[in-house]
């Protein structure tokens, strides 16, 4: 019986399916990268559930068709390899996907920095002291989009998004007196004055000092800005609808890429432990649950993701630069890098049913566990033009608190360097920026020499799958060759 | 029953299948180019090249049949002018390049014909005397029109260079369509335009100036009308002689006509500049510095003071003589109008500045600035030392400030201005120097590099005023701005000086380049200039001797730049005030003599033309072979098109090689290459099937004479055929030897910028991952130094066992041998043609030109390795895709033939899809191999380069869906799904739709892959 199993599994005729079905998946799944640009392919096909299993598939195919051949005869060689091959490879894509880091680490000349900030986005929940951060793929589209899409007024095609087995709510926390529910996402949101539907965009960059205190009411939350003028702004959020099939890919992209993100969480405290009791933050929208005892009560939370290039900037800049340098740059209108959330938005408090919760939405940075610091940044344009044809970063690694460890170590494109399982490459920069501008005059100490002050980003991965894939290409080729030698001495 | 069979040739399933794989490989293309490249409809109407490809067709054969039509009349020898050296685009070229790309944009061709003037001023008179003797229509080589129209462009405004073929503009412009001849104008004239009513009318509503209403034209024809508009200008801008005053007032239309683009560069720099030194003048600061006396030798010309009548004596300080200059230079910037009502334009109606008065306002501007700014850093340097003097040495009292600092030159200065500015404030712990709160130092330090950046610009608009944008930059530059490593890229210093500014660039601005060589470029030009306008009967030969002289004369003066600029870098280097990169000093070095002397020969040579030519021949020939009945017509026509196919692939491979040599880099990286390549691959691969029978042998032969060490079979199969073993033993040596050669170079040879190893012998980290890819590594290298010299040696001695087989083998089997497989070389040859054809004559969709790569691309051993994999494979895959559809043909309308076989009928589809399923079976192994590797390499090439090992993006994706297509047909055939029809069926689905989308493009520039799918889509709108 296994072994009729294992035949069927190891069969060619399988083979011949699956291989012909992966072929026309990612072949679709390029129409749809087209369509909808490589972040929504990438989350609404190759890291979908029903993908993984047609790679489990192709690999149980993989692996059963060497293994029916056992015991293995000399000539089964070249075959045995290319199989080993493409198992290894595709262990070693799976390992680097469970355990890959992949981010960038952005250093100023003359600085260190240690974090590598990348694009995973985590929910941190604290209750009462002990925190769980919760990694979320909620995709690039509202929940809503997914649900409407396939239907006319959708700007979502007939594609199975739903299937991928993401974007969808999900309870993220739960204990014996409360639930802590993600119930919807939007993945595009502008702040507009809430009186004001006319979708104006309220620039909070524009006043240094601003306060923003959480409203209530509505089926969006609502904050209240008090800047310098002498009338608060309430803002509230919106979603900013998706640009539509017609759009140029350039346009959609943009949609996709940057801005702000909303995520309403549901809280539900299951004992009556009476009215819950808020001391910061407030419930965004109004609960539809009536208090009760057999009714828990039910309560709505938004919260807020930058995730503009400017949040990334600043991410990347750490604590280098404040939030005054940061405004000032941005009324310089040279640099729009300042970033416009407060902490008050990015994370609540609440205190359902006496119990403390914290809620924070961000995006991962990861400790690289050591230290980089940029001795300076190297760019070279092509002779009489200002196309760059090199730019080369030389740093120095040290260990967390400075002690070096090897100095003067040079990057480029294309000669990345490895450093503790995390190898750096050379991927691009930010600058120059002159004497008088906010970023330089904080960052460069006043004995330096006037020239221009450069940041260098260089990007950061740890692959714990790389062996695997190394080993795996090198079987390939090897028994590709050996193939191709057999069969083509026998081809008249 | 027999009757029966004959009426239907082929049953019923066969044709629903070759129509399905049919519909499958024309439908799948155009669906998926529609749905997967969102082109907007507006996008494709509006691309210019939209429009005219109604007529490309046409228009290609009119041109291939120019090129054979007519020579050269008889011209003066134009060859050392087309080697001169150029800078242009990141690269040296020889001149005639940077002409060629001109013309074409120009005129629409490289060597455009041009017919002569027929107008009747002494000018077109002489000119259609001069240079076109014999009074008929000629071809013109680049570089002799980009001379003609520098040195006189009086004499080309009424010859028809500009390109103005499209019917519609010319119906707009009511220009006649067609000339006596019933031919049609493709080209224009200057004067022409100039008289054009339409035209002018329009040009004046571009500069806001038109008086009455202006026609409205269709998007078309306004984009047609830009384009003609620019190249008036470029052609304008050539014949500019920036030697000539310059109105101290712009924008009136008939100037900004004449002078278009270049003009309006000096101005925007000329803006910035005058805005810069306003900014710097509201600084407090700054003002004060500049305020202070002036050194002797900040260049302030007394000319230019007596000029301005405001100070006989000359101004006292750079604060008032700045403020001089600028409001002069302010005078050229302002409009007309605004000019009058300052009373400039009514007092002064022709108020005009030379170019060195305005060069020498600049250089005073400039000098000022830098010297600023070096006195502001010197007194912080100064600062912070005695800061520091005073820190070890404890209290030592007052000196510290002027003491120590012998070189500089304005320690009295500095400490006046820190006087001034801090009143000698005493800290507690006694010292008695000025202190400087941190934003002082900091707005000190913000300044200074404010003058630098004034200093910055200021010298870029003196370079501006002459340099006319399009003309060849001809001498390395003595500015070293552009080869600091660290410049910010925003201001506009050449790195090579263009030939105008030589000629007649401000006195100030060349005072540090060798004066007798430059004086002598200068006479060189003018006599060049007069011998090309003399209609003297010895002119060829006198042209040609000035030429050569002006070449000579501008090559000494490179040379003695060079001498020159490298003391001053020694000198500034020495002294830190430069960062310099020392391998853009080496790239930007004047060249040797030779150095753009093969790709002239490229240029002229055009190797892919006879590439093309001459698979056209083959292909020619190959149809006879189908067509003619007669067998002893087919052998010959089988030979010659063999013939011919060798030669097209001979000169292609010249071709890579040249442009290998001349670009320093991997040959196939841009899209031109790549098609080119493609087509290569087809021919050699389709020439080895057709010639396996005579090779095949001694292949075996060579394999069995260069095994060594030698194993039991080996000896066996010697002893067998009563060869020795003593020719094996040599290639053992030799294989050792090679084996170390291979070795030293994989692993010891150094190789990029860190100086690792390609296969370094110790690992790159520590991770578990990276020693297992050194692991790998190693084996990868011990694999190659054992087996590469192997391959080697077959080869070599393939060449020998090959012909000695041939010798032994009668001429008439060796014929028929390779003649049974013809259809490989013919697919081969149809391959080589189409695709080589295409690149040559789309040269803006398939640039190929020989630019820089992107940065991202420069790993040389990478970029190679991948890119030549898995074109070759796309190469194998083309003719894996003609022998399918040949196969396809025969079983759609072959020969039938049914046998009794079991008591039932069988019927078989013609012999020959045997054959060609066992060709194609081999095609498609070759391709799938190579495309599995070369996709793999990529892999490892962006896992080693960028990090990330497979990203799913487009061009792997299309990759994996193309070695998955023929991964189902190989494995199909196993499961007995797909016979030898299936297998035809899917080599033509598999090569026809998968591989190049989308993986071919994404390595060459990007505005090549946009040019490439509105290509695309343009053919397959019109099929």
């Amino acid at each position: 019986m296994g072994r009729r199993w294992l035949g069927w599994l190891g069969s060619l005729r399988l083979a011949v399916v699956v291989l012909s079905l992966y072929a026309v998946t990612v072949g679709w799944a390029t129409l749809v990268d087209n369509r909808y640009g490589a972040t929504a392919v990438a989350w609404g096909i190759y890291r979908s559930v029903w993908f993984a299993a047609l790679n489990v598939l192709l690999g149980l195919n993989v692996l059963c068709s060497a293994l029916v051949r056992f015991p293995w005869k000399k000539r089964q060689i070249g075959f045995l390899m290319i199989h080993t091959g493409i198992l290894s490879l595709m262990i070693g894509s799976a390992v680097t996907w469970r355990g890959g880091v992949d981010g960038v680490i952005g250093v100023f000349e003359g600085r260190g920095a240690s974090r590598i900030v990348t694009d995973t986005r985590i929910l941190e929940v604290t209750v009462d002291g002990k925190s769980q951060t919760i990694p979320l793929e909620p995709g690039p589209f509202s929940w809503s989009m997914l649900r409407s899409a396939g239907t006319d007024e959708s700007a979502l095609s007939r594609f199975p998004w739903r299937l991928s087995g993401n974007g969808r709510p999900r309870t993220i926390f739960r204990d014996a007196s409360i639930r802590i529910e993600l119930v919807d996402w939007l993945a595009q949101v502008r702040l507009v004055p809430a009186d004001d539907a006319a979708h104006t965009m309220v620039d909070l960059t524009e006043e240094a000092e601003k306060t923003v205190t959480p409203g209530s009411s509505g089926d969006f939350p609502r904050w209240t800005v008090e800047t310098s003028s002498p009338v608060p702004v309430e803002v509230t959020i919106r979603p900013v609808p998706f640009p539509g099939k017609d759009a140029t890919r350039a346009d959609r992209e943009a949609w996709v890429d940057r801005g702000l993100r909303a995520a309403r969480l549901r809280v539900h405290t299951l004992r009556d432990g009476g009215p819950a009791t808020k001391t910061s933050g407030t419930p965004g929208g109004s609960g539809a649950g009536v208090p009760g005892a057999e009714n828990p009560e039910v309560e709505d939370y938004w919260l807020l993701l930058d995730e503009s290039e400017a949040a990334r900037f600043r991410r990347m800049a750490g604590d280098l630069l404040t939030p005054d340098v940061l405004t000032d740059a941005e009324s310089l209108e040279q640099v729009r890098y300042a970033s416009l959330l407060t902490p008050e938005m990015t994370s609540q408090t609440i205190h359902p049913g006496n119990r403390t919760v914290t809620l924070s939405l961000r995006s991962l940075d990861v400790d690289a566990g050591f230290g980089v610091t940029l001795r300076r940044f190297d760019r070279r344009f092509n002779p009489g033009s200002r196309q760059a044809s090199h730019y080369a970063s030389q740093i120095d690694l040290t260990e967390p608190d400075g002690t070096m460890i090897l100095a003067d170590q040079r990057i480029t494109m294309n000669e990345p360097i490895e450093f503790r399982g995390v190898r750096l490459f050379q991927t691009s920069w930010r600058g120059p920026w002159a004497p008088g501008h906010p970023f330089y005059d904080a960052i460069e100490p006043v004995e330096s020499e006037e020239s221009g002050l450069y940041m260098t980003v260089l990007s950061a991965n740890r692959d714990p799958g790389s062996g695997w894939k190394y080993v795996g290409s090198f079987l390939l080729l090897v028994g590709m060759t050996i193939v191709f030698v057999r069969k083509a001495g026998g081809v008249k | 029953m027999k009757r029966m069979e004959k009426s239907r040739k082929y049953p019923l399933r066969t044709v629903v299948m070759c129509t399905m794989v049919y519909a499958m490989t024309v439908g799948i293309p155009v669906t998926g180019l529609v749905g997967g490249y969102p082109v907007r409809a507006s996008e494709s109407e509006v691309a210019p090249g939209g429009g005219d490809t109604g007529s490309s067709g046409t228009e290609i054969a009119a041109r291939s049949g120019e090129t054979t039509k007519r020579g050269f009349a008889a011209t003066p020898d134009w060859s050392a002018w087309g080697q001169l050296p150029v800078m242009s685009r990141g690269r040296i070229r020889p001149l005639d390049t940077v002409a060629r790309q001109w013309a074409d944009e120009v005129t629409d061709r490289e060597r455009p014909l041009v017919s002569p003037p027929d107008g009747d001023t002494p000018e077109a008179k002489l000119a259609a005397k001069i240079l076109f003797p014999d009074g008929k229509t000629r071809r013109f080589m680049a570089g002799e029109i980009l001379f003609g129209w520098m040195a006189a462009p009086h004499l080309w405004r009424e010859i028809p260079v500009l390109r103005a073929s499209h019917e519609e503009l010319r119906t707009r412009l009511k220009m006649p369509l067609r000339d006596s001849h019933e031919s049609r104008y493709r080209l224009t004239t200057i004067a022409e335009m100039e008289a054009n009513p339409v035209f002018r009318k329009w040009v004046d509503s571009l500069a806001g100036t038109a008086e009455d209403e202006v026609p409205s034209f269709t998007p078309f024809v306004r984009s047609q009308l830009e384009t003609l508009y620019g190249h008036a200008g470029m052609l304008y801008q050539f014949g500019l002689d920036p030697s000539q005053p310059l109105p101290v007032s712009d924008y009136q239309p008939e100037r900004t006509y004449h002078v278009y683009r270049s003009h309006d560069r000096f101005l925007s720099e000329l803006t910035r500049t005058i805005s810069a030194w306003r900014e710097l003048a509201l600084n407090p600061l700054a003002r004060e510095v500049l305020e202070l006396p002036m050194r002797s030798d900040i260049g302030v010309n007394p000319e230019d003071a007596e000029n301005d009548g405001v100070n006989s004596g000359g101004p006292q300080t750079a604060w008032m003589a700045t403020g001089l200059a600028v409001m002069r230079l302010h005078r050229l910037t302002l409009s007309s109008e605004t000019a009058e009502r300052y009373g400039l334009k009514a007092a002064d109606p022709d108020a005009v500045l030379s170019v060195s008065e305005v060069d020498a306002s600049l250089a005073l501007l400039e000098n000022v600035a830098r010297q600023t700014a070096e006195r502001l850093t010197d007194a912080r340097r100064n600062y912070f030392r005695t800061l520091n003097e005073e820190k070890t040495s404890g209290i030592s009292g007052r000196d510290g400030g002027s003491g120590g600092n012998g070189n500089s030159d304005g320690p009295g200065e500095k400490s006046e201005r820190k006087n001034g500015e801090e009143d000698g404030e005493i800290t507690e712990n006694g010292r008695t120097g000025p202190v400087l709160t941190e934003s002082q130092l900091v707005e000190l330090r913000t300044t200074a590099y404010e003058f630098r950046s004034l200093a910055r610009y200021a010298s870029g608009t003196r370079y501006a005023l002459t340099m006319v944008s399009p003309g060849p930059a001809i001498v390395p530059s003595l500015d070293l701005t552009p080869l600091d490593p660290r410049r910010s890229g925003e201001e506009l210093i050449p790195v090579w000086l263009d030939l105008r500014t030589v000629l007649c660039g401000g006195e100030s601005l060349l005072a540090d380049y060798p004066r007798t060589e430059l004086v002598a470029v200068r006479q060189a030009w003018r006599d060049a200039v007069a011998d090309y306008q003399t209609d003297r009967s010895d002119r060829d030969a006198r042209l040609a001797g000035s030429l050569a002289r002006l070449v000579e004369a501008i090559r000494t003066f490179g040379e003695a730049v060079n001498v020159k600029r490298d003391a001053l870098i020694a000198e500034q280097t020495a002294i830190g005030r430069t960062m310099v990169d020392p391998e853009l000093v080496t790239m930007t070095r004047y060249p040797m003599r030779s150095a753009t002397r093969l790709e002239y020969f490229y240029n002229a040579a055009r190797p892919f033309m006879i590439t093309w030519a001459t698979a056209l021949a083959s292909v020619i020939f190959f149809g006879i072979v189908r067509l003619v009945p007669l067998p002893r017509i087919r052998r010959l026509a089988f030979l010659a098109g063999c013939g011919w196919l060798l030669l097209s692939v001979c000169s292609c491979l010249t071709g890579f090689v040249l442009r290998m040599i001349i670009s320093r880099r991997a040959p196939v990286a841009t899209l031109f290459e790549t098609l080119i390549f493609v087509g290569f691959v087809a021919a050699v691969l389709g020439l080895g099937l057709t010639f396996r029978g005579l090779t095949e042998r001694g292949w075996r032969r060579a394999m069995l004479r260069t095994a060594s060490p030698l194993g039991k079979n080996v000896r066996e199969r010697l002893r067998r055929e009563h060869l020795s073993v003593r020719g094996n033993q040599l290639w053992f040596v030799l294989r050792l030897v090679a084996g170390v050669g291979i070795f030293v170079l994989l692993s010891v040879i150094p190789y990029g910028e860190s100086g690792r190893a390609i296969l370094p012998l110790l690992p790159a980290g520590t991770s578990v991952g990276r020693m297992i890819a050194w692991n790998v590594g190693l084996v990868l290298l011990v694999a190659s130094v054992w087996f590469v010299p192997r391959m080697i040696a077959a080869a070599v001695a393939s060449v020998g066992t090959i012909l000695w087989d041939l010798f032994h083998r009668p001429v008439s089997e060796m014929i028929e041998v390779t003649y049974e497989r013809q259809i490989a070389a013919a697919i081969g040859a149809v391959f080589a043609f189409v695709t080589t054809f295409l690149a040559y004559w789309f040269p803006e969709t398939f640039n190929p030109g020989m630019d820089r790569l992107m940065p991202v691309l420069g790993d040389q051993f990478w970029l190679a390795s991948h890119v030549l994999t898995i074109t070759a494979s796309y190469g194998a895959g083309a003719i894996g895709w003609g022998l399918g559809n040949i196969a396809l043909g025969y079983y759609l309308f072959g020969g039938y033939t049914s046998e009794r076989l079991n008591g039932g009928t069988v019927r078989r589809p013609p012999m020959i899809c045997e054959t060609l399923a066992s060709y194609n079976y081999f095609s498609i192994l070759v391709a799938v191999c190579l495309l599995t590797l070369g996709t793999i390499l990529g892999a490892l090439w962006a896992d080693v380069s960028w990090g990330r090992f497979w990203a799913w993006d487009q061009k792997e994706v299309w990759s994996l869906v193309t070695i998955f297509v023929y991964m189902v047909i190989l494995h199909g055939r196993y499961t007995g799904w797909l016979g030898n029809f299936g297998m035809a069926a899917g080599a033509t689905v598999g090569r026809r739709r998968f591989s190049w989308r989308g993986s071919v493009s994404v390595f060459c520039y990007p505005e090549d892959s946009i040019r490439m799918r509105r290509w695309i889509l343009r053919v397959c709108g019109r099929r």
